[in-house]
């Protein structure tokens, strides 16, 4: 197993902005690279801390590292990322079709590149993301920007109480439960993903999807319901789904599950039939 | 074929199982449910329980929660606690070997002496101290944690006073008012001293190397919980299942993966500092190794047991003893009244191997010479119609060992079928095989804490430096991996 040592960064210009990315592992014969998209104000050291690294160690993985968009351009949209992902692609993994993985806002994203360059996508695995922002998560979202714009001391006790589920919560200790919302970082970046994310609508995109593609819910997911993962699993034709036990934090709370998820999906991602929902694997 | 020793219907039988521990009652429970009804299992003691038998030590328990490490073929809804006593675990496997119709497979004080291959039968012949068996299957559930390892201490047989391995728990001789010495400070030793501790007059800890040590989240279920856990099974299911996944996390630390390695350190370090507030002792407790190359342990009440008046912990080895005294190698003297020898186990060279032989007339223990080895953890070149369940590389430093034996299992009755469906007398795994995939597990061992952490561990074999014990990845890797027969890895004749 190589070591995640050997990651390399850099950026690339995508319009006004420069995208960064990490690219590390190494390119095994048969099998496509891995990109993998954050989500809400994420980037690959802290959204794929875990994931990225542990997939290095038998794939080329890449690592796109969303930039925030001039103050001057206008409110941010879901092409725009998309945008960002295809300048990294063209620049990194020229003229190769790779596994796009997206997680939450990126899994918007990455569904939107699938439809819009499928030449760009062998297989897309879709974690918690969703396909039309609704009534419940533009209520969340409400209170969170109600809370951000007072500067609230509340809003990172109450981003922990959506982010992650309650059998989680209950398992860690006090320091550990203290530690938790440091994680995020309260910046432009999330501030423009906020923004996006009440107005998100790919349901006309969806459907044109063609790759193979795992879809991930996470059942105790508070800010994308499960059932958004659902539907994207009616939506696209070459679905398959399966559900996690999680929060939405999922990539904090089980990332050894989707690691393991990723990993048989990309050795070959028409092992489970189009259409069907993977068993649960019973410890 | 019987034999002339003893009138036992079991004697010719299709499997002959060596052990009654977790691997050999869970092997008797999915024979029985299968179908599979000619089998015996030969235990040496008086009783099923394998390693949970030999360890009745005040304080005994196991450090992975009771709803992941017990079979998730037969759950139990009323564990006591997170964490629960080895005697509960012990009784969980009696009631389990009772209830799933095992019990009148096993034959007890059956001490296996040799297993031969006879290639004329094409049959495993097997002598025990109670009589001959043969069978058509050998299946090898001797446990990882079976046969006490006492080291070699000059002048020990001068010591006067009792003195026995932690396994072997003297209950007849009390500690109340005595000086105790206890050898080791490993997953035996920190629960024996906060059990003891209060009860003799001294406690000498002999600690080779301090281990990193974790908070022990322990607590008793409540009765809502277990009735919760009873009346509604899939609440059993997901305790369980979320436990496994949180503790595949780990793993992260065992490849030394930051943020999480640096992460876990710093819970062990605050664990010890807020325990531990006289730095001199603090030090002595503080680990010369990374974390995971040995043994992780945990436990919530061992540092405040060393703080304690009538605790000395020596940082070094005991080295020899004379008379009533016990001197370390750092020579320091101590004069004791009782030694407790928490030592660990014969993990990386078990006895069982030198009396198993193949079909070059071989012994296991000789094939082994280099470390313990096989294809997809369960057999062996040389070895038809032989398995291991917890043989080399499937020992884990972050999850639970049922589960693993749970993977292995699946592996032997699809062997079983396999073997049945195409007629076929024996199956010997080929050496390619076994070679390609020892290749692939020393590559996932590559840059993990087990050869890396600077540590001398039972993890790794001592003559040839493998990872032999361990299974250097995730354990859902190992289950992907090495539960479903690959007949491409075996040599097969036909005509059963």
């Amino acid at each position: 197993m190589n070591s995640s040592d050997d990651r390399r960064t850099g950026s690339v210009a995508a319009g006004a902005v420069d995208v960064g990315f990490v690219d590390a592992g190494t390119d095994e014969p048969g099998r496509c690279p891995i990109v993998l998209l954050p989500g809400t104000g994420g980037r690959p050291a802290t959204h794929y801390a875990f994931l990225l690294p542990m997939l290095a160690a038998r794939h080329r993985v890449v690592g796109v590292d969303f930039a925030p968009i001039p103050e001057d351009a206008g409110e941010l949209g879901v092409d725009d990322l998309v945008e960002q992902v295809v300048a990294v692609l063209e620049h990194v993994l020229p003229g190769r079709r790779v596994l796009l993985v997206g997680y939450s806002l990126g899994a918007v994203v990455a569904t939107a590149l699938a439809a819009r360059r499928p030449d760009l996508v062998d297989s897309l695995a879709l974690v918690a993301g969703w396909l039309t922002t609704d009534v419940h998560q533009q209520l969340r979202s409400s209170v969170w920007h109600a809370l951000r714009a007072e500067d609230s001391k509340a809003l990172r006790d109450y981003m922990t109480y959506c982010a992650f589920s309650q059998p989680y919560l209950l398992a860690r200790t006090a320091l550990e439960l203290e530690l938790l919302p440091t994680r995020f970082e309260l910046d432009e970046r999330l501030d423009q993903h906020m923004d996006l994310n009440r107005r998100v609508d790919i349901a006309g995109l969806a459907q044109h999807v063609a790759a193979p593609t795992l879809v991930v819910g996470c059942t105790h997911d508070q800010m994308v319901p499960v059932r958004h993962s659902k539907l994207l699993f009616g939506a696209i034709t070459g679905a398959r789904y399966t559900e996690i036990a999680s929060g939405h934090g999922v990539l904090l709370e089980r990332p050894a599950e989707v690691y393991r998820l990723i990993e048989s999906f990309a050795a070959d991602p028409h092992h489970h039939p189009a259409g069907s929902i993977l068993p649960a694997p019973a410890p | 074929m019987s034999t002339p020793e003893h009138d036992d219907p079991l004697t010719d039988v299709e499997t002959i199982v060596v052990g009654a521990g977790f691997a050999g009652v869970g092997l008797g429970i999915q024979l029985v449910r299968a179908g599979r009804t000619s089998f015996v299992i030969l235990e040496r003691a008086d009783d099923v329980g394998g390693t949970w038998r030999d360890n009745t030590y005040p304080g005994v328990a196991c450090d992975v929660p009771s709803h992941l490490y017990s079979f998730s073929f037969h759950p139990k809804a009323d564990w006591s606690r997170v964490f629960s006593p080895g005697a509960e675990i012990w009784q969980y496997l009696r009631d389990a070997a009772r209830d799933e119709g095992v019990l009148p497979h096993v034959r007890l004080g059956a001490d296996m002496r040799t297993c031969r291959w006879d290639p004329q039968a094409r049959r495993w012949i097997v002598h025990t101290s109670s009589g001959t068996y043969t069978g058509r299957f050998l299946v090898l559930a001797a446990g990882h944690l079976a046969d006490e390892k006492l080291p070699d201490i000059p002048g020990v047989e001068s010591f006067p006073g009792d003195l026995f391995h932690s396994a072997r728990w003297r209950h007849d001789r009390p500690l109340a008012g005595k000086r105790v010495g206890v050898v080791g400070s490993g997953a035996s030793a920190i629960q024996i001293v906060p059990s003891i501790v209060d009860d003799v007059s001294e406690l000498v800890i002999f600690q080779r190397s301090a281990p990193w040590l974790m908070p022990r989240r322990d607590r008793a279920y409540s009765d809502a919980e277990k009735r919760m856990f009873q009346r509604d099974p899939a609440s059993r299911v997901s305790v369980r299942t979320e436990w496994f996944w949180n503790l595949e996390f780990n793993y992260a630390a065992r490849r030394r993966l930051e943020p999480f390695f640096s992460g876990a350190k710093a819970v062990a370090r605050a664990h010890l500092a807020s325990q531990v507030p006289d730095p001199d002792l603090r030090h002595k407790l503080t680990p010369d190794y990374e974390l995971g190359c040995k043994r992780v342990l945990i436990s919530s009440d061992f540092y405040p047991a060393v703080a304690k008046d009538n605790v000395t912990l020596e940082p070094s080895a005991l080295s020899r003893v004379d008379g009533s005294s016990a001197i370390s190698a750092a020579g320091n003297s101590y004069e004791l009244d009782t030694l407790v020898f928490a030592t660990g186990f014969e993990a990386a060279d078990p006895p069982f191997a030198a009396n198993v032989y193949g079909k070059d007339g071989r012994s296991l223990a000789e094939h082994w010479a280099g470390g313990m080895h096989a294809l997809q953890s369960a057999g062996v070149p040389g070895f038809p119609n032989m398995f291991i369940i917890n043989g080399p590389n499937t020992g884990l430093g972050h999850n639970s060992v049922v589960y693993m034996i749970e993977s292995q299992l699946r592996y032997v009755l699809g062997a079983m079928d396999y073997a049945d469906q195409h007629a076929l007398a024996t199956l010997e795994p080929d050496a390619g095989a076994e070679r390609t995939y020892l290749a692939e597990v020393r590559q996932r061992s590559e840059g993990t804490v087990w050869l890396e952490g600077g540590c001398r561990s039972w993890y790794v074999d001592p003559g040839s430096g493998e990872l032999t014990i361990i299974w250097p990845d995730f354990a859902h890797v190992f289950r992907d991996r090495n539960s479903v027969f690959e007949p491409s890895g075996y040599a097969v004749t036909g005509a059963y």
